[in-house]
């Protein structure tokens, strides 16, 4: 009876002790947690070279693959090279996962788990490198719905009961093409093959462009309208989410955001032409439309492409004062980088909250003077550097969690994510023919010469800056920047960086607008209905004098 | 018995490494040491406190000031009844901070030195006897406070790979605080407190400096408003007013020598200005209220302090000629009191006050936060960010302030924010000491805690329940200013206390609430020191009754 009483004792300090110093003990206590993840010869008969991903939740309502990640699900990733049907790959333990570095260290509890794989395309590329990536299938660089790509049935399991056992995963079902919606009388879509980025890539690519028509488009065949070219993410959805069903509806309470459709097709609204763009690329859903070594020669295609098959098919006046650029965020940065880069092109620009317009904010790394991309050093104090926070100023992601959270998506920039597309966007090639990166994605150290390439091309505030005299005359009035001073990326300090160079130009003065929501995140400034009565007001502005601005005004 | 020994042995062996990493507990073998002890010739008796060992690669400072939240690394090791001349070891088991321990120090050539903190013992008036470093007027800095011992810096060469064995000696005492003499202009009361002495079963002080206006002396029928300004301990005179000419380009000499042509020129309003000195054994103020911890603080202030002041200078005593002000801790300090005495006070005008609302105590939400060290959303846990810069950046977590602050003391008595917030806001422990928010190691929050908090000082908490019979009394009278990027996030409290105020009824509260987009701590408005002093004479002018004749106006 003692001895029950002191080994009970014992347990029960033994766990005491684990508890207390986890990472001693668990190594030695936990068995090892196997999945064998393979694919069937049914869904796919050819061999993948791609990556396979095991993805857990502890939420049942949705699929693992469709919870937001890494809130709601955790992943750990590897790549598999010419793996056949029916092979496995196994990830065990040494895979490194995210928010979860180590299977091991997941905490006990029932579990929903699927099995993925993400199959890449070889690219012989123009440059002689061949890479391979994710060929987007039009659905815009998202892994976990792009066609092609292959899943098995959710599992549940219970962790605890289950350590020690291997468990496997087959991959038998395949995510159908992507739908895409019919045109209507106001929205239409196009899409082609680009020649100059199918020669690049060795590969079909593809530009696209979707386009909302003023109401008499079809009545007034003899006016052309100004254009709004909206920059962002990649969507099949029609500009500013015009929807025809809201134009019906009779729900008096419509959110601000849904009021777009009624106003576009009243009275009040200037009429004018509304495009997206559609520019995926093999490292994100868009190309930030630069010409760039990694994802190629996508601003020239845009501009003596896509441009020229969206004013050819529809009515547009070919005049730089009538083409207004727009856009937050990824498609704040385009649109501000077009406007700067065609200064005589295009005829002003609204960007709102755009990402890092001086890389000296590059969110809170400054990626010219910092040693290391993923923490700061004072003296002694090493402390996170931060990625995403709320207006409160509350940090929710340090640096590199983010770049860890892209780091099990895809090896070698191939995530698909945010800091993933910047290097490829901004940054030299590397010797093996993926990026070059700015920084150490484990490490997180920074190599300096990288960021004086990122210098040289896509640093917006030094472009100006070195250019302005040449630049600057063509930029008089068309830069219109706003951003709230609690961005959830911190991207308004590079803002205030670029305010203090556009606020002391002399010869000429920039004559634009720079504003800052006091207190507002991501993505602060106007759009909609908003939006549209400035962009009119500008480009009615701008018009030459010979210019008609009534016509387009019915 | 097999089995037990299997088990019960390793299980033994890993709490004592478990804790000894943390707390520095001798016991296991180490080879990076430094023995610390005192000389009998400079303190005979033993003592109970707690010791230090700093290390810096400079020595253009003596290592022992360098020790700040970023400064340069130093560890810390409570002693108890330790006789001189016998030694103490600080190891590599020992917490320190910024780094955590020895093994963190590379090799190379340093400056070191040891410090002995001395604690007195108070036997409290509540039955409780605790060890605390007693304030020597200096404004609890153990680094500088008088009596307290130290060695020479020495140079030494660190190699923690080879290991090493050092003594270290105090053999130096850190010499009284010298008596700054009154002038024309500045004078300087201290008093011993009966209720604080009381409490503390020791000789408590309190202090004021009072600046008078020009004419004082030759207008002995004139009384003045006055303006009791709030913050941290200093003897230095109100808005650091001097007539020498600044030495430099010293920004706040510059601006104290303005602020002296301006207070001396003919036409300013002519009024009193007074800081108060109350250091308590936990830290260099004491937020001014009773509290289970410090004791009566609020009521010596208002019944002797006070009184004090009002008796000796000829000082209006009306409340609408008593004004508070102040930022930061003092900021707290103007809001609390003008909340707690609506009666006594003409109104408060508070510059980004410490938390108004306890759902941001620098980053922590102490009501929702589980753990003071991380946010935890869902899957994905981030260190919780105490402090900032006004880009965003991070400056220190709560981790590495709170680390910080267990290496100054242990039982909150680092003289530190934390500690004092836990002081002053919480219930007392059952060993004395105050009953902390969060276990200052792992950052675990006890919601009791919080809840006592709440109940007794969340500002924002006790106005909402009070306002329907303290509302009347407060209108016109609450003024915050703060920084809309405020280092220490205290512009979150303030929004929420606005919040408040502003949906009030029966009365509306009727004051006001200035931010500064992309400001820091402390913006305390737009104005020099000599405009503020001008806005509040015309503040406590407009609320003079209709036959008092404002005679102090100027003259």
């Amino acid at each position: 009876m003692q001895k029950r009483i002191l080994a009970i004792a014992s347990v029960a300090l033994l766990f005491f002790a684990i508890c207390l110093n986890g990472s001693l003990v668990s190594g030695r206590e936990k068995p090892d947690l196997k999945f064998e993840i393979s694919f069937s010869g049914s869904v796919h008969s050819a061999e993948i070279t791609g990556r396979a991903y095991l993805i857990f939740s502890a939420d049942s309502s949705r699929e693992p693959r469709f919870q937001r990640y890494p809130r709601n699900s955790l992943m750990w990733g590897k790549n598999i090279y010419s793996l056949p049907a029916g092979e496995t790959v196994t990830i065990g333990d040494e895979v490194f996962g995210f928010p979860i570095n180590r299977l091991r260290d997941l905490p006990p509890g029932e579990y929903n788990v699927q099995g993925f794989i993400d199959i890449c395309t070889e690219f012989r590329r123009s440059d002689d490198h061949t890479l391979w990536l994710h060929n987007d299938q039009w659905e815009g660089q998202h892994w976990n719905r792009s066609p092609g790509n292959l899943y098995s049935e959710p599992q549940k399991i219970k962790i605890d009961s289950d350590f020690g056992k291997t468990i496997r995963l087959i991959c038998d079902k395949v995510i159908p093409p992507v739908k895409i919606p019919p045109d209507t009388k106001f929205v239409k879509r196009i899409k082609f093959k680009s020649k100059m980025l199918s020669e690049f890539w060795g590969q079909p690519i593809y530009l696209g462009a979707t386009v909302l028509l003023p109401t008499g488009y079809d009545t007034h065949p003899n006016v052309y309208y100004p254009v709004n070219y909206i920059q962002g993410h990649f969507s099949l959805r029609a500009p500013n989410g015009f929807s025809e069903k809201q134009v019906k509806s009779k729900n008096p309470w419509l959110p601000g955001r849904m009021k777009f459709s009624k106003f576009w097709l009243s009275d009040s609204c200037p009429r004018m032409i509304l495009v997206t763009f559609q520019h995926p690329c093999p490292y994100y859903d868009d190309s930030y439309a630069v010409d760039s070594p990694n994802v190629g020669p996508y601003h020239d295609a845009i501009m003596q492409e896509l441009i020229p098959e969206v004013e050819k098919k529809f009515r547009i006046i070919d005049q730089p004062y009538a083409r207004i650029l727009s856009g937050g965020s990824t498609g704040g940065w385009i649109s501000l980088m077009l406007q700067v880069y065609q200064p005589d092109f295009f005829g002003g620009v609204y960007s709102l909250c755009p990402d890092p317009v001086d890389f000296n904010y590059f969110q809170c790394v400054n990626i010219y003077k910092d040693e290391n991309a993923y923490y700061k050093k004072f003296g002694w104090l090493k402390v996170p550097t931060a990625s995403d926070r709320s207006t409160d100023g509350i940090v929710h992601f340090t640096y590199k969690q983010r770049n860890y959270m892209e780091l099990v998506l895809g090896t070698k920039n191939r995530s698909g994510g945010q800091i993933d597309i910047f290097e490829a966007a901004f940054g030299p090639i590397g010797d093996d023919g993926y990026v070059k990166p700015l920084f150490d994605k484990i490490t997180g150290k920074i190599d300096s010469s990288v960021a004086d390439y990122w210098r040289e091309h896509y640093d917006i505030r030094s472009h100006l800056e070195k250019n302005w005299a040449q630049i600057g005359p063509k930029l008089v009035g068309k830069l219109h920047i706003y951003v709230g001073d609690m961005d959830t990326y911190y991207l308004n300090n590079a803002v205030t960086l670029l305010e203090d160079f556009l606020e002391n130009t002399k010869n000429p003065y920039y004559a634009g607008t720079i504003k800052y929501g006091n207190g507002k995140p991501h993505c602060w400034g106007p759009f909609g209905i908003e939006a549209i009565r400035l962009m009119a007001e500008q480009v009615t502005q701008n018009a030459p004098r010979e210019a008609d601005t009534q016509k387009w005004k019915y | 018995m097999q089995l037990i020994k299997r088990i019960f042995l390793p299980s033994i062996l890993i709490v004592f490494l478990s804790t000894s990493f943390l707390f520095g507990r001798e016991g296991t073998p180490s080879h990076l040491r430094f023995q610390i002890s005192f000389a009998k010739s400079i303190h005979a008796t033993p003592v109970t406190g707690r010791v230090y060992v700093v290390i810096s690669k400079t020595n253009n400072r003596e290592p022992r000031t360098q020790i700040s939240r970023r400064g340069t690394p130093f560890f810390g090791l409570d002693i108890g009844n330790l006789k001189p001349g016998s030694p103490v070891t600080i190891d590599e088991h020992t917490l320190g901070s910024p780094v955590e321990s020895l093994t963190e120090i590379p090799e190379g050539d340093y400056f070191v030195q040891c410090i002995v903190n001395i604690y007195t013992q108070f036997k409290r008036a509540d039955g409780h006897t605790v060890w605390l470093h007693k304030d020597r007027w200096e404004g609890q800095r153990f680094n500088i406070s008088p009596g307290n011992l130290y060695s020479p810096a020495v140079k030494i060469h660190l190699d923690h790979k080879k290991g090493y064995n050092f003594k270290l000696i105090a053999t130096r005492k850190i010499p009284p605080i010298k008596k700054i003499p009154d002038t024309k202009w500045v004078k300087r009361i201290k008093i011993r407190s009966k209720l604080l002495s009381d409490f503390w079963g020791q000789p408590m002080y309190l202090g004021a400096t009072i600046l008078l206006p020009r004419g004082y002396e030759d207008h002995p029928a004139i009384y003045y408003p006055v303006d009791y300004i709030q913050g941290h301990f200093s003897t230095r005179s109100p808005y650091g007013f001097t007539g020498e000419p600044p030495q430099g380009k010293s920004r706040w000499g510059k601006r104290g020598f303005d602020f002296y042509q301006a207070w001396i020129s003919d036409n300013f309003p002519r009024m009193i200005l007074v800081t108060f000195q109350h250091p308590c054994p936990y830290f260099d103020d004491s937020y001014a209220v009773n509290s289970v911890n410090c004791g009566p603080y609020g009521d010596a202030i208002l019944t002797e302090l006070i009184p004090e002041i009002e008796t000796r200078f000829r000082v209006i005593r009306q409340p609408y000629a008593r004004i508070l002000e102040g930022g930061s801790t003092g900021g707290w300090e103007t809001l609390a009191l003008q909340i707690f005495h609506p009666d006594f006070f003409g109104g408060a005008f508070g510059y980004c006050p410490d938390p108004l609302d306890f759902s941001d105590v620098e980053g922590i939400n102490i009501y929702k936060d589980k753990n003071a060290y991380y946010k935890v959303n869902n899957w994905v846990r981030t260190p919780t960010i105490s402090v900032r810069n006004p880009d965003g950046s991070i400056q220190i977590s709560a981790k590495q302030k709170n680390y910080y602050e267990l290496v100054r003391g242990t039982k909150g008595r680092s003289g530190e924010q934390f500690d004092i917030w836990s002081a002053v806001y919480g219930p007392v422990g059952d060993d004395g000491y105050f009953k902390p928010l969060y276990d200052k190691v792992s950052g675990k929050i006890d919601s009791t805690v919080a809840f006592y908090w709440q109940e007794h000082f969340d500002l924002r908490y006790y106005l909402e329940q009070n306002w329907s019979w303290i509302g009347a009394k407060l209108v016109g009278k609450l003024h915050v200013f703060t920084g809309d990027m405020d280092t220490f996030y205290l512009n979150n409290g303030v929004h929420l206390f606005e919040a408040f105020l502003k949906k009030t009824k029966n009365p509306h509260y009727e004051g006001f609430f200035w931010y500064a987009p992309r400001k820091p701590h402390c913006w305390a408005g737009p104005f020099t020191s000599a405009e503020r002093i001008k806005f509040f004479a015309v503040y406590i002018a407009k609320n003079t009754p209709r036959n008092v004749e404002t005679l102090w106006w100027n003259y």
